[in-house]
């Protein structure tokens, strides 16, 4: 299933909100949360976080991994966390209305 | 996987991206490239497959490393935006609290931006609404105006037949009407009203496409010959006359021995022509086939792809050929061609080179200021200069110190700009009722957008005019230099402010040079004699409106009537009327003949009088008589004329008993055989059109053989001495209104109408004289600072003189002799200046020369007096100091 236009930011940000990720790690991390279910071009991550970093809700820096490669590590801001709870009060009031509508047995009075 | 961190995420604030950008995102791709493939290898892939999976499920490499780019330049942008508002803020606090440090320097800058912005603001306020803003009708870029003009190059109302070849003919016009301004008696409303007004011809409403807000504008088929008569009444008017707009709709109005139904309202943004509150159409059907007749203001709109230059061309040759045409009439009349003008332009033309001469009289007030700035901004940096070195030594470069000061002079401009803007509300409160009536659209001039962004131009201009000169001067060029050049600096230091000092003399004196020429010009003008002696004089203008004054010999008989009782009213010396006021702007003239051999020819003004006037106004009988009751109208027919008369006709042949005909105004010239009127005296000389134009050639006819124009007059009663003459208004107005119901009157003192005459003159002298006033005491609080800091600076020189023995007095002779060395500079200079910049004043200077010997040494005069004394406090505090303290000054 491809993504939805303007999902990939929220996923972003909630895969980083449980702590510091480099960009393959993030791709490892939705792939396996969402039972490959969702599949997200793994290159096209990168502008996303870059984006994301530009308007401040998150921070990079330069690491190594346990393995000793070195990656860039994102890191969400406050501001970053105040907007992902944001999108998520956002993103259930979406999925309730849209399975309001799509769960309707009978036409609705007009 | 959130073991892979091992970074510290040591927080501080983001950085621009270093290395490179590029190099950033190609490391990020193959640091997942190489991620990737370890877990392919785990998986059991060869090394060489594994990288090369791994960039396959990556995808298209070089679009994902150009989007990640340019997000990455974004986000440096933001950062850096982010750190030069930090940086600005902190300039700013730190303005603020050096400011708060020096809070009388910071007060006086403050006041002084203010005024300065504020003048400059205020004039700019006027000449915005004035001047720039387009006329508040559709598309008013597309409306011209035009004229016919004359064989000596003026310009004419068009003709009737001129107007309607135009109307036909022009192809660049979509559309053009004839507009005949009239001040109209209307009845049929609560009561009898005087409103302006204008007869409109067919096509009016085109070139001026408003909407009506109530009915319906004036139809082509409204303006078809014996078509009923209507009009249409502003939104204003018909409240006045009908409680609210829309019950005038259909109801009558007479006017012009007419009546007229109101078919439509249109709202009060409307007003062509100026203040006009009611439209009647009308159409100059063939009544007056004379080219030579120049009655018809003409307005068009420009034809879709047509340019002002194509209709001027054009209309002038229609014009043109039109005249080649008329063989019937006098050549001398006869239009040379047309002239067509942009409407707004030809609005606002008499207003504009005022206007624009208070602008640069605002300029100049604003570069006093700034000089006047610039000096303090200097003694204020030279006395901080410890404080920029340490800074400097502290590894502040010059850049960041230049900023720092650049900051406190904006941070001043731009609070000072804001108080400008009060002040220049402050200003506009007090202009627009001093130029009420002799400024076009001043009701449109308000602190609009524009004007508020022309005042934050002007603040930030401001700040670098007076803030950038002095922050290089104090910021040291490197920091070894620094401590010396504190040092160093007081003789440099004399050497600017005595250039600032010249140049804010110069200016100021200008300015000075400029208002006085204006001011001499004025008391010119106000005393030229216009002839009348106002000072005991009410007047009013009446109209009869009645049906019933459609009889001539009706209304000579009212007149007369009138008159003769109202002179007997106790306190009433003399009643009179005329057709004509003094000093009113517009007087009809009209081409006549004497009944010579060689058929002598002028063309006069012609006035119909009564002879109460001349006695009511003490216009003096110089020889023969003047005419009375016994030339009524049946009898021989009588003049009197002026002494420019006179003395236009022969220096020697006498006047006296010479018979005259003509005149052009009314049936009586065209009778055939001619009628005529004989001189019978001869009187002093009325400037019946303004205070400076020459008195002309005028013949004033017998109100009582000539009472077709007598439907409009003015009405001058003169009280007795010591009688206040306002006081008589209410007992004419009643007996006058007890005679005839229908009688529209507006009395006032003559003395106030002939001032109302002067009144552009009076508002321009009134801002200018404020400017000027403004520009003298900025000059006088710059040198006063200037000189009372230099002194300060040289206590110890004045100690070490007094205590060799120099008398007070020599030592405050010295210091002020030294003041006025840059101030007689400034005073040279600024007199080459305005003889070089009053040649742009001189057509707005009457009976003044712009190079006035009184102004040219009074007004020098008067800024040394003003210098000497501000140099003059200072001096004389530093003389008495005690020596002693003096010498241990630092």
């Amino acid at each position: 299933m491809d993504l939805l236009k303007g999902t990939l930011d929220v996923l972003l940000l909630k895969t980083l909100s449980w702590g510091p990720l480099h960009g393959y790690g993030v791709a490892r991390a939705i792939r396996s949360q969402t039972d490959d279910e969702l599949t997200v071009e793994e290159g096209a991550l990168y502008p996303a976080l870059r984006r994301l970093e530009a308007r401040g809700l998150l921070e990079a820096e330069w690491g190594t991994t346990d393995t000793g490669r070195e990656a860039k590590f994102y890191r969400l801001t406050e501001e970053g966390r105040a907007e992902l709870e944001r999108q998520t009060a956002s993103w259930g009031r979406y999925v309730q209305a849209m399975a309001r509508v799509l769960g309707r047995e009978t036409a609705p009075e007009v | 996987m959130s073991e892979d961190r091992r970074t510290s995420f040591h927080g501080g604030r983001p950085n621009v991206s270093e290395p490179p950008i590029g190099t950033d995102v190609r490391r990020e791709i193959d640091a997942h490239v190489r991620l990737a493939a370890d877990d392919l290898l785990a998986d059991g892939w060869s090394e060489e497959e594994a990288l090369a999976e791994a960039r396959r499920r990556l995808g298209d490499e070089g679009d994902i490393r150009r989007r990640s780019e340019r997000e990455a330049r974004r986000r440096d942008a933001r950062i850096r935006r982010a750190r030069a508002w930090e940086g600005m803020m902190g300039d700013v606090k730190f303005a603020v609290r050096s400011l708060a440090r020096s809070p009388g320097f910071a007060l006086v800058a403050l006041v002084t931006l203010a005024l300065g912005i504020g003048a400059n603001t205020a004039i700019f306020s006027v000449v915005e609404g004035i001047l720039l803003r387009p006329l508040p009708y559709p598309e008013p870029d597309r409306l011209v105006r035009v004229w016919e003009t004359g064989q000596s190059g003026g310009t004419m109302d068009f003709s009737t037949p001129s107007f309607l070849d135009v109307q036909r003919q022009a192809t660049s016009l979509a559309a053009a009407a004839a507009v005949r301004p009239a001040a109209l008696t209307v009845l049929g409303g609560n009561e009898p009203a005087r409103i302006p007004s204008a007869l409109v011809s067919h096509g009016f409403w085109e070139v001026f496409p408003v909407r009506a807000v109530q009915g319906r504008l004036t139809l082509p088929d409204d303006h078809v010959e014996g078509a009923p008569a209507v009009a249409v009444l502003r939104e204003s008017a018909a409240a006045r006359l009908f409680g609210e707009p829309g019950a005038a709709i259909g109801r009558p109005l007479q006017t012009l021995g007419q009546s007229a139904t109101i078919v439509g309202v249109v709202s009060n943004e409307f007003d062509y022509p100026a203040d006009a509150e009611l439209w009647i159409a009308q159409e100059p059907f063939g009544v007056n086939t004379s080219r030579t007749s120049h009655n018809d203001d003409v307005v068009g709109r420009l034809a879709p792809g047509a340019t002002l230059e194509t209709a001027r061309q054009e209309i002038d040759g229609i014009v043109r050929r039109g005249a080649e045409l008329a063989v019937d009439d006098d050549p001398t009349y006869l239009p040379a061609g047309a002239r067509t003008e942009s409407l707004l332009e030809s609005e606002t033309g008499d207003v504009r080179q005022p206007l624009v001469l208070l602008w640069a009289a605002a300029g100049f007030v604003l570069l006093v200021a700034c000089t006047n700035l610039a000096s303090t901004v200097l003694a204020r940096g030279t006395s901080r200069q410890r404080e920029v070195a340490v800074r400097a030594s502290l590894g502040a470069t010059r850049g960041r110190i230049v900023r720092q000061l650049l900051t406190e002079s904006g941070l001043l401009a731009l609070v000072g700009g804001a108080a400008g803007i009060g002040v220049a509300w402050l200003m506009l409160s007090v202009m627009k009722p001093l130029g009420a009536g002799s400024l076009p659209r001043l009701d449109e001039v308000q602190l609009s957008g524009t004007v508020l962004l022309f005042a934050l131009g002007v603040s930030v201009v401001t700040a670098i005019a007076f803030g950038l000169f002095p922050a290089l001067r104090v910021a040291p060029d490197h920091t070894a230099s620094a401590l010396r050049s504190a040092q160093q600096g007081s003789r440099r230091d004399m050497r600017i402010w005595s250039v600032l000092i010249s140049a804010e003399v110069a200016l100021a004196l200008v300015l000075l040079i400029g208002s006085g020429l204006m001011i001499r010009s004025f008391a010119e003008v106000t005393s030229q004699d216009p002839g009348v002696d106002a000072r005991d004089v009410v007047s009013s203008p009446a109209t009869l409106a009645g049906p019933a004054y459609a009889d001539f010999g009706l209304r000579v008989r009212f007149w007369e009537e009138q008159m003769e009782s109202l002179a007997r009213t106790p306190s009433v010396s003399a009643v009179g009327l005329m057709t004509a006021a003094p000093v009113q702007g517009f007087i009809p003239t009209g081409r006549i003949s004497l009944d010579l051999p060689e058929n002598y020819i002028n063309s006069p003004a012609y006035v119909v009088a009564s002879e109460g006037a001349f006695e009511a106004l003490d216009i003096p009988l110089v020889r023969g008589r003047m005419f009375g009751p016994a030339d009524h109208a049946d009898a021989p027919h009588v003049v009197v004329v002026n002494q420019t008369f006179v003395e236009e006709f022969s220096p020697d042949r006498d006047v006296m008993g010479r018979r005259v005909t003509g005149g052009g105004m009314d049936s009586f010239w065209s009778a055939d055989p001619p009628v005529f009127a004989e001189i019978v005296g001869v009187v002093g000389d009325v400037r019946h059109r303004s205070y400076t134009e020459a008195p002309r050639s005028t013949i004033y006819w017998n109100f009582r053989q000539r009472p077709s124009r007598m439907g409009s007059v003015v009405l001058f009663a003169e009280a007795d001495p010591g009688v206040d003459p306002v006081s008589l208004v209410p007992t004419l107005r009643t007996a006058l209104r007890t005679a005839e119901p229908d009688i529209a009157l507006g009395f006032a003192s003559l003395r106030s109408r002939l001032g109302e005459s002067v009144r552009a003159r009076t508002f321009v002298l009134g801002v200018l004289g404020g400017f000027a006033a403004l520009a003298i005491v900025l000059a006088g609080v710059g040198i006063y600072g200037v000189v009372a800091y230099t002194t300060s600076q040289r206590t110890r020189e004045v100690g070490i003189r007094m205590a060799l023995g120099a008398e007070a007095g020599g030592v405050r002779a010295l210091i002020v002799r030294r003041a006025m060395i840059p101030v007689a500079a400034g005073l040279v200079l600024g007199t080459v200046g305005a003889l070089w910049l009053t040649s742009y004043l001189e057509s707005l200077l009457f009976d003044v020369s712009r190079t006035d010997p009184v102004t040219f040494l009074a007004v020098p005069v008067l800024l040394a007096a003003v210098a000497v004394a501000a140099s003059w406090i200072p001096a004389s505090r530093s003389s008495r100091v005690s020596p002693t303290i003096a010498i241990r000054a630092e």
